[in-house]
């Protein structure tokens, strides 16, 4: 009896076993399809190469590497000495153009007034032409009655011509008075250029003060005041520190599955009973293939073919709601699970 | 103490070696899919592989104890296919999430 019950006792243990196997296995395979999930995964944050956008000697670098920064805060400040003499002769520059606008703008209504006289000597010497034209028709029948004297008509006859000369001479002279007058517009574009290159110049006077584009970290930072800072050279690097993301390479048969929006937990290796909470932001639309590359102008196609192949890997970004600073790290390891 | 010598008495001393290694290392655990031993990741799933396999040696030296093992009908399917059930049991509730 007790065998019996001894046998059936190891059959149930068996059976019981095999189920639980079956069962269990179909579950987490749905599990596993259900919330994709992928130890390739790493944080990551955007980065910030500190350049000055001017050249000079750094004269003060308040910060230091490893130093968590917010924004605005002064980063490093350039010798503005060099800077500060630009700007005075920017503006002085701008000073001496509106002063010579000034001038000119007297000189130039002076040539107005001068055309003006010019323009009132034409209505006169018309006048004058007038008097001698008439003068000489009232002359002419009286000659031929004789009346007056030929010597007479012929005096009246060369003021009419002196007069037409005169009228001619002061037409000419009123219109070279018009055409004298200077315009004020070249100094007034000199003007808007210098103006520029003061603004320019107080600009860059104001860059000498470098100032912390976003909440960071300073990292990579091996040099001290008294550094000679290129335009355009990174001096050091500064983590942006507002945003943090965990790039989770997932394989290809596990994105249809992936949509944007959906939560994720990330565990940072560092802390691992501490999950954080993500969004799936985005999905990478590329990865350089291992095939399909050319070379010296034809494809490259490896004679050699895996039997079995390897599923491609591509990166998601997955945005951390509310990071926690001190587990914050590019490049920490992550394990990514996608809840749904 | 008291505990310890009766399981000892009770077990064969390789399983009770095993299981008293095992609580550190289980204590250190975290229910993330990856396990930190000294620097080193290793899946969560080798953890409940490892918790398994001790579950069906346990369940042997019980079947043992119990002088009932001879009754167990194709041993080496039924303590792979309970290390395994195991395996996927403690998977599911402590790394399923």
């Amino acid at each position: 009896m007790h065998a019996l019950f001894s046998r059936i006792g190891g059959i149930s243990i068996l059976i019981l076993s095999l189920a639980a196997c079956a069962i269990g296995g179909f579950l987490v395979l749905e599990r596993l399809h259900s919330r994709p999930r992928t130890e390739d995964a790493y944080l990551a944050a955007n980065i910030v190469h500190m350049a000055p956008e001017i050249s000079g000697r750094i004269v003060s670098l308040p910060i230091h590497d490893n130093e968590r920064v917010v924004r605005g805060q002064i980063l490093f400040v350039i010798d503005p000495e060099p800077y500060t003499y630009r700007v005075q002769k920017a503006r002085a520059q701008v000073q001496t153009i509106q002063a010579q606008i000034d001038i000119q703008t007297r000189q130039v209504e002076s040539q107005v007034s001068h055309a003006g006289a010019e323009a009132s000597s034409v209505t006169g010497a018309r006048a004058r032409l007038a008097l001698a034209r008439a003068t000489q028709a009232r002359l002419a029948p009286l000659e031929k009655q004789g009346f007056v004297t030929r010597e007479a008509l012929d005096q009246a006859r060369t003021e009419t011509s002196t007069a037409e000369a005169n009228l001619a001479s002061a037409q000419h002279a009123a219109q070279a008075a018009r055409q004298a007058v200077r315009s004020v517009a070249p100094l007034r574009a000199d003007l808007a250029s210098a103006q520029a290159v003061l603004r320019e110049a107080e600009r860059d006077l104001r860059l000498t003060t470098v100032r912390a584009p976003c909440d960071g970290i300073v990292t990579d930072m091996t040099i001290a005041a008294g550094e000679y800072a290129t335009t355009g050279k990174p001096l050091f690097t500064l983590v942006d520190d507002e945003a943090w993301w965990a790039i989770a390479n997932f394989r290809e048969t596990q994105l249809p599955g992936l949509s944007i929006g959906q939560k994720v937990k990330v565990f940072a290796m560092a802390r691992p009973d501490r999950p954080i909470t993500g969004t799936l932001e985005s999905i990478n639309a590329g990865v350089l293939p291992d095939e399909g590359v050319s070379a010296n102008g034809l494809p490259k196609v490896p004679r050699s073919l895996n039997w079995v192949r390897i599923a491609q890997r591509f990166p998601v970004r997955i945005r951390l709601d509310d990071p926690p600073t001190d587990l914050m790290r590019i490049g920490a390891t992550v394990v990514v699970v996608v809840m749904r | 103490m008291h505990t310890l010598r009766r399981l000892s008495s009770s077990f064969p001393s390789r399983e009770a070696i095993a299981l008293l290694t095992m609580a550190p290392v289980l204590g250190g655990c975290s229910r993330a899919p990856l396990q930190d031993i000294l620097g080193s990741f290793f899946p969560s799933w080798m953890l409940c592989a490892f918790i398994g396999t001790i579950a069906a040696a346990l369940l042997r030296a019980l079947l043992g104890a119990a002088d009932i093992q001879q009754s167990v009908p194709l041993p080496m399917l039924t303590y792979i296919a309970f290390a395994t059930g195991v395996t996927f049991i403690v998977w599911l509730f402590v790394f399923g999430h």
